[in-house]
Order: C-alpha cells, then structure tokens, then sequence
C-alpha cells in the first residue's frame, strides 16, 4: 500500500510524513464538509459546529507542523520559508474566526469567496508549503 | 283543409233560399223600375193633360169673356185658377209680352221677361205666330209650361187686326210625382206582391224537389245501406244528367266496397286464427316462466338464507352510486343506518388506513372503485366510532361490467371483519419487531429503522450515527448474581440508554448485552460523542437491583457516522461493531470511532479541548489591556482586559481562535473566572500603585447563567483585594443569551454592590434589539468595531452610529466606539457626541506590564482637536 493510498490523498498532497499526511486528510475532509455546509442551506447550529471544527482542527494541524519546525530547527536553517510558513498558518486561522465571528452574529457571510479562499489555501499550501517543510525534514531525519 | 269543420247547409234549404232571393230581387227590380221610370212617365203625361184642359178652360172662359168685351172677369178667372195647387204661375201676357193679369198681382203690368224666371220669348213668340199651344215639361221635370195664344179683342171689334195676347202657365210636376209614389207605395199593394213570392217559391221547390232531391235522398240511402254494410240496390239511373251520371258513380263504388269488404273480412279470419294459435304459444310460455320463477325463488330463498348468515358482510351498488343489497353483515359491520349508502360514512367515524393513518371518507375502497372502476381486494381498513371498539376490516371492492364492454355497471362488495387477525398481528408484529425482555426494537426492526434513516440523511444531507454498545462485564454479573438479576439489569440499561436519546433516535437491543443506538440529525462528531459520553455516565451510575444497592457498569462504544462512512446499513453496523472491539481491546468503558480519520478528527478535538483545560492550568492564560479615551478631555478612563493564549508553539492566540471551542463547555467557566479574577487582581494592583484605571472584561451571558457567578465573583474580590471595592465592568457578548437568564435584575444588583456594572458589547450586529436596551440594566452600548470602519464610507452605518448615540444619550447609557484607526473617525465621534473610544489609533491591546509606561508617554495628538469647531456631522 502506497503512502498517497494510505492517506487517501492525492499524489502530489502527499508529503510523505505520516502524521502530517493523515492531518492533511483530515483538513481536507473538513474543509469539504465546510463547503458543502456553506453552500447548503444548513442549519446555524452545523454551520457552527463546521467552523469550530476546523479553528479547533489549525490549532492541532499548526502546533503538529509548528512542533516539527521546531524540532527539525527549520527557522534557523530557512527562516524564509519558516516565516511564510506560520504566516500562512496564521492567516488561514484569522480567516475561519472570522468566519466564526460573522456566523455568530447572525451576519450575511460571503461563502463563494471564503471557500474559495480556504480550497485554495490548503492547494497551495500543502503542494508548496509543506511539502517544501517535510522535505527539508525527511532529509533531516536521513542518517 | 279541414272538410269535416265545415257544416253544408241541406240542398232543399239552400234551393229555397236561393229561390227566395231571386224572387225577391226580381220584385225589388220591378217595383223600383215602376217607381223610377214608369211613374213619372204616367204622371207627366197625365199632368200634361191636366194643364192642357186647364189651358183650354182659361182660354175658352177668357176668349169668352174677351169676345163680350168684358175684361173685368179677367183677373178674377185668372185669380181662381190659383187655387188649384198644381198651378204654379197663370199670366195674361199683351201682343208686347207685357203681363195683363197674373196670380202673382206684383207682376202686372211689368214686361214677363223681367219677372217670369222660365219665360222663353221664342217660344212666346211661336205661340203668337202659330197661332198654337205650345206646351213641353221643363227641363229637370220640375214643372209644365204651356203658352196659349188668345185674342185680346172681340172678333166683332173690327177695328184692326186682331191682337193675340198669350196665356203663360205654370204647372207643377214635383207635388204630383210624389203624389203618385206615395199611391204606389202604399200598404194596400203589399199582400199581392208577397203572395206571388210565396206562390212562385213554392213552385219553384216543387220543382227542384222532384228533380234534385228525391234522386239525391235515393243516392244518401244507398251510400247509408252501404255504409252499413247493409246489401243495397243499385240507383237504377240512366242517362247523362249530373245527378245519374253520380248515381251511376255510387253504384261503381259500392260494388267496389262490397268487394274490398269481402277480402277484409277473409284475412280477418285468417288473423283471428293466428291470434288464437300466439295466445295458446304465450300462454304456454307464461307457464313455463311461472314454474322457472318458483324454481329461481326457491334458490334466492336459499341465498337470502346464506346471505343473511354468512358472517361476511356483502352488498351491490349500481354505477350511480346507489346501494341496491346490502346483507346484515355487511350493515352491522358498517354500523349503518337503513338510509346509509354505505360508502360515505357519517362525521363520526373515522376511517384508518393499513397503517393506522386517517383517511379521507372517500378512500373507502368500495368509493374508490365506484370511481375508478378498478378492482380491489384485500384492502385493510379500519373503523373507529365513538364509544366503540376499533372494527379491521379486509375489503374487496369488485366492479361490475357488462360483458362487452369495460362499462360500470356496479360495484359488488365484501368485507370481512378482522379484528381479531389485526390484534393477533399486532402481537405477531410485537413479537417480531420487539425485544421481549426491554421492549426496546430487535434487530429486526432495527435494519428497517436504519434502512429509513439512511434514506433519510442522505436527503437532508445531515449526519447519522450508528453506535454499537457492549455492556462491560454483563456476563460476570450473570454468573455472579443468576439470570434473573441479569434481566433486571438490561432492562434497567435499556431504560436509561433510552432517556439518553433524543425523541427521534433509537435504541435496539441485539441480543445480551449488545444495544445498537441511531442518533439521527446530529451536527457533528463533538455533539455525538457528548451524547455517547453521557450514555456511558448514565450507565456507571449504581443500580438497584433485588432491593440491594449494585455498582454502576462501564460499555464499549463502537460507533460510525454515516454519510461520512458510505456504506449500506449492515456494513455500518458491522463497522460499528468493529470500533466496538477496538474500545473493548483498548480497555473497555470507552468510545471508539469505527473510521480512522474520523477517530482521529474527534481526537484531534478532544486534544485541543485538553490543551485549552491545560492551558489554563498552567497559566498559559493571560490578559493584555487596551486603553479607553475619553471623546471629551482625550484623556485615558479605563482599559478592556482581552484574553490571549500563550501558546507554547503557536505564541499568542487572540480569543476568537479558541474561545468558541469553549463557549459551550463547562470549560467556558474556570476560564470566565480567570478573566474576571486576572482583571480584578490587575486593577487592584494598578490601584495600588496609584494608577485608579477602570477595567472591562468580556464574557458570554451563558456564564452569567451559571449558577454560582456571583459568588464566584465574591470569592475573587475577597482573595485579591480584602475590603477594597474593585470596580470591574462586564462586556455582555451574545446579548440575546441574557433572555435566559432567570432573575437579571437581582444579579445586576448583586454585582453593582461588589462595584461590578455591566455593558453590552457588538451593539447593532446579531440580534440586539431595542427591547435588550430596555430590559437590561446595562451602563454601556459598545458600538461594533463594523460600523465604525465603516463610518466614512457608508451612510448606513453612519446613521446607525448617530441612531446608537441618540439611543445611548435618551437611555443614560455610555456609549463606547470600537476600533478607532482613523483621526477622521475619532473627529466624527466626538462631534457626534461619543463618550469613549478605543482602538489602533491610540494603542493596541498590551500587555499589563506595559500599560503604565503607555499611559506615562500618552499625549493626545495635536490634529485630533486642530479645529474642533469646524467639524460639524454635516461634514461627513
């Protein structure tokens, strides 16, 4: 069974760091769920509980790769891309309490442009992003 | 044309009457020509003569008296003349036709012409001349004139020749022409003529009598004698005449009849046998039928009998809908009345379907085939009268058709009553369906159940979860304690998993100790397993069990969420098993999510939860402040405390990354009060070291809702600053939530003697109304940090503001502007009369440490009061 098989993502999401690949899967389960959420006319409850799950989601997903970052020192060794990286985490958070707050005060909330935001987010940060990460950490790890 | 209507009149009356005209006419004429022509004629004749006697009188008296010489008698001659009324005028004219002696005495001596209107000189003239009379009828025959000559003078005078005079007369026709009519007329001629009238009808009649009549009457008595089918002569006429040659006519015609009579009568004889033969054939027929109908009503006897007995009601409807049969089965089962038409029930009487469901009156099967003309058996219904047992019912609706065609004629019906079948199928469907020991769905019904969810879900794109839930240890307890306690202790499981679950959810029981749980609609994986966590506490509480008091037991939960996990309902169950085994391996009283990725998206969120209980623990909280600034004196009045996460990997996480993960756990509390502690030990701590700087804290209604918050509250302000009032405010989050909250004028009370006041926050978004202003005692309106961005560019939302602020000022509430970054907003606000503002342009929120310093260097920027008078709100 291959890594991509196993995470049931697709070839190029996969980072090849377990943890992170099966958390990836997860983000993009949710992120799913959000869209089809937002898009149908659910309930204020699920949507609430959707957005929930997934600020609850970054803090888990960010600390994981933040706790890598660390451990592997990848700041020191790419403060660039390290910097990119938590911005990208911390703006991809502001963006889904944003979401929170706009939902729990009952206001309109532009969905066609927030999932389109959070589809591309995780696209272009899981290819780019963190692939860039678990390479640099898999080569860290190699003997 | 209508011969009959009329009536002729008989020909002997006719004659007579024809006759009688004739006469009368011929009469008519004779006299009116005697009376026109004749008579006059005669009577100017004999006038004529008169007046020529009267003439020859006068003259002869006259020449007479002329001849003696004695003209003295003259005038008397002429003057008696005048007594006959015929004599109109009598005049003695001279040889000059001048008038000598007259009957009119004005006359004399006057020239005739002058005076005598008829006088015709010639003719005056002739008479002298001739020596003649000339006499003639005047025209118009009104009168005679007669002139006659006379010699004036003696024929002895012989002096001269002789002088002729004339004598004029005028003598009347009219008077004697109507004397002569009068005579003629008169009622003494009259007899004669109406004798010969009658004479001459009378004649005529005899006449017409023997020629016309008499054949004719003979003719009526042979066309009467025919008529009468009687055998009559013949007329025995000859010759051409009219009335022969009719005689001649009838005597064909008769013949004619007689002949045709004769052919009638024969085929009548010959109908009249054939009539006879049909009479004899139908009275044949009739008995036979009359024997065919005492067989066919023996058998109605009979089927009247089986139908009055059978136990099934049965009955007959025309396609009009009428009712032609109705058994007494078929009326006691249906509880009808004699005018029912047994397809309409009355008001009521409910009609259930198969299912137990109303039906409309009309779904009665015999109704619907009445309709449609379809067939229909076996069709469960039921009946519910009032005071009445429900009656089942299995009806069969047939409709009737001729044999050729597909026409309606009838329906025919039978019903069976299956009452009893329905309750022992109720039993059987029990029995089936139901677990006998907890009465809770088997397995059975289960799959049916889930069968439906699934469909259901997948619809309305919502969430089922399918738990399998293994009792820990229930086969022990059996050992230990005997079946029987056993029993007692699933029934006693299966009524807590039950209270459990929400109205809509199902509990089943598998068998032993194996329960299945369906949560239908659930949001998410957190709400089922919150659910799933409360089944477990529920089950570890004690039982009771014999009267002895037993300890709670623990279960393993496996549990799946569909559609999440795609599969048919039996594959779910097996993958719920599955995680079952998983919790019991990985040491039983547990929840295991069947789907590894939904196992560890619940994990991830049990984690972060742990993380957030940890990070209160070990004081990763804190609170960083951002300072408020009067709109009037610029000056710093307060600061509101914001909670931050040091997150150890993360660094600093501003609440509302992590706050909603809590705000519905008990988790919300211990942090609530670390806000409200934190702040009040900050405050207290800044008082201390004189800096007197008003905080607000943000907290949601909910907790206010918690019991214990006041007292909580207490406890903090007596752990940090003894005696000393705190003055603490708190920013309402949520302002619909404090609906909730029972007795909120009492707690606003309590707090306002701790110094605690309260405020609402995010005014004008979500659903604050008017009526929060109102009802809540709060001493602030914060403005949401939304409207204030928006405050130069939209005229919306900066009517709200000024709205709020009139609200605020009508109200005595303090109104606070968030998120202050531009001078322009801050000029806007203080022109429109805004009491506090906070936000980038005087500082973020920082860290308590630094909050001293800030205030130290704060100095109000010079272009915030540049010309304050100028700005007005018109500005904007």
């Amino acid at each position: 069974m291959s890594t991509s098989e196993k995470a049931g993502l697709p070839e190029d999401y996969v980072t090849g760091i377990e943890e992170i690949d099966r958390q990836h899967g997860n983000l993009i389960d949710l992120v799913g769920e959000a869209r089809r959420t937002l898009h149908s006319d659910s309930s204020p409850a699920r949507l609430g509980a959707v957005i929930r799950e997934l600020l609850s989601y970054s803090i888990y997903h960010f600390e994981t790769e933040e706790r890598l970052m660390r451990q592997y020192g990848y700041a020191q060794a790419q403060p660039e891309d390290a910097e990119l990286h938590i911005r990208q985490h911390r703006s991809f958070s502001q963006q889904v309490a944003k979401l929170q707050e706009e939902a729990a005060a009952h206001r309109q909330v532009d969905t066609t442009e927030l999932i389109r935001f959070l589809l591309e987010w995780i696209d272009r940060h899981i290819r780019q992003t963190d692939r860039k990460l678990a390479g640099f950490i898999l080569a860290e790890r190699k003997p | 044309m209508r011969l009959g209507a009329q009536r002729p009149p008989t020909l002997r009356t006719t004659l007579v009457l024809v006759v009688t005209i004739l006469i009368a006419v011929h009469l008519f004429l004779d006299i009116a020509t005697e009376i026109l022509i004749g008579l006059p004629a005669r009577t100017e004749q004999r006038q004529l003569e008169a007046a020529r006697q009267l003439i020859d009188k006068v003259q002869q008296t006259l020449a007479t008296d002329i001849a003696l010489g004695n003209r003295s008698n003259a005038q008397q001659i002429i003057s008696i003349q005048a007594t006959d009324p015929n004599v109109k005028l009598l005049t003695l004219l001279d040889q000059h036709g001048v008038i000598l002696y007259s009957t009119r005495y004005a006359d004399k001596m006057r020239k005739a012409e002058e005076v005598i209107a008829d006088f015709r000189p010639e003719v005056y003239s002739n008479a002298i001349r001739n020596r003649r009379l000339m006499i003639s009828t005047l025209p118009g025959g009104e009168a005679i004139t007669a002139y006659a000559p006379l010699p004036l003078s003696s024929a002895l005078d012989k002096k001269g020749p002789r002088q002729f005079g004339v004598i004029f007369l005028r003598y009347d026709l009219v008077r004697a022409k109507s004397n002569a009519l009068r005579q003629a007329l008169s009622p003494g001629r009259w007899p004669g003529w109406i004798m010969s009238l009658v004479l001459s009808a009378l004649a005529i009649l005899y006449l017409l009598n023997r020629t016309v009549s008499r054949p004719l009457h003979r003719l009526e008595e042979i066309v009467a004698q025919t008529a009468r089918g009687e055998a009559a002569p013949e007329s025995g006429f000859t010759g051409s005449g009219e009335i022969a040659q009719l005689g001649l006519g009838i005597d064909r015609m008769r013949r004619e009849i007689e002949h045709s009579h004769a052919q009638l009568q024969r085929a009548n004889q010959e109908l009249e046998i054939r009539v006879v033969e049909r009479t004899r054939h139908l009275q044949r027929e009739i008995e036979l039928r009359e024997r065919a109908e005492l067989l066919l009503s023996a058998s109605e006897r009979q089927l009247q009998i089986v139908l009055n007995n059978v136990t099934d009601g049965v009955a007959l409807w025309n396609a009009e809908r009428q009712l032609q049969y109705a058994n007494p089965a078929f009326r006691h089962l249906l509880g009808m009345q004699p005018c029912d038409d047994g397809i309409i029930f009355d008001q009521n009487t409910r009609l259930l379907g198969d299912d137990g469901e109303e039906l409309p009156a009309d779904h009665f099967p015999v109704a619907r085939t009445l309709q449609d003309g379809l067939l229909r058996t076996g069709v469960i219904v039921a009946l519910e009268r009032p005071e009445e047992d429900q009656i089942w019912l299995n009806v069969n609706a047939v409709p009737v058709t001729s044999d050729d065609a597909d026409d309606l004629r009838g329906v025919v019906a039978s019903i069976s009553d299956i009452t009893d079948l329905k309750s022992h199928e109720e039993l059987l469907n029990k029995l089936a369906n139901f677990d006998p020991l907890t009465n809770l769905p088997n397995r059975r019904l289960l799959h049916d159940r889930m069968r439906q969810l699934v469909e259901h879900t997948r619809r309305q794109e919502k969430i089922l979860a399918v738990a399998y839930l293994d009792l820990d240890g229930f086969k022990e307890i059996n050992d230990r304690f005997g079946h029987k306690c056993g029993d007692r202790l699933l029934i006693e499981a299966a009524g807590r998993l039950s209270h459990c679950v929400r109205a809509g959810d199902t509990v089943a029981r598998l068998g032993g100790d194996e329960f299945v749980l369906l949560l239908t609609d659930i949001v998410d994986m957190a709400e089922c397993e919150a659910v799933l966590q409360r089944v477990l506490r529920t089950l570890a509480n004690p039982y009771t069990l014999n009267g002895e008091s037993k300890q709670g037991i623990s279960a393993s939960i496996g549990v799946t969420l569909f559609p999440a996990d795609d599969s048919d309902p039996d594959t779910l169950l097996r993958h719920a098993d599955r995680a079952m085994y998983g919790a019991k391996k990985a040491g039983r009283n547990r929840l295991q999510w069947f789907d590894s990725r939904q196992e560890s998206r619940i994990q991830a969120q049990r984690d972060t939860l742990l993380e957030i209980e940890q990070a209160l623990r070990r004081g990763e909280f804190t609170l960083f402040y951002q300072p408020k600034i009067s709109c009037r004196t610029l000056r710093v009045v307060g600061v509101e405390a914001l909670l931050r996460w040091r997150h150890p990997i993360l660094g600093i996480l501003p609440p509302s990354h992590f706050l909603p993960l809590i705000q519905d756990k008990e988790l919300a509390l211990p942090v609530g009060e670390f806000v409200i502690c934190e702040a009040m030990r900050q405050a207290h701590a800044w008082g201390s070291h004189g800096l007197n700087l008003p905080v607000s804290v943000n907290l949601f209604a909910r907790q206010l809702q918690q019991r214990g918050f006041v007292d909580s509250l207490a406890r903090c302000q007596k752990e940090i600053g003894g005696n000393r009032r705190t003055p603490l405010e708190i920013e309402i989050i949520e302002n619909a939530a404090l609906e909730g909250i029972r007795d909120l004028p009492g707690l606003v009370a309590r707090c306002a003697e701790m110094g605690v006041t309260f405020s609402l926050d995010d005014f004008g978004t979500g659903y604050s109304t008017l009526d929060h202003l109102r009802r809540i005692p709060a001493q602030a309106l914060k403005i949401d940090r939304s409207f204030i961005s928006n405050l130069l560019t939209s005229d919306a939302d900066r009517t709200l503001v000024e709205a709020t602020i009139g609200l605020g000022r009508a109200f005595g509430r303090r109104i606070i502007a968030e998120g202050v970054e531009q001078t322009e907003q801050l000029r806007w606000l203080r022109a429109a009369g805004c009491d506090e503002m906070q936000g980038y342009l005087f500082a973020r929120p920082m860290e308590a440490t630094a909050i001293s310093q800030w205030i130290t260097s704060y100095r109000p920027d010079p272009a915030w009061t540049a010309t304050p008078e100028e700005l007005s709100i018109s500005e904007y």
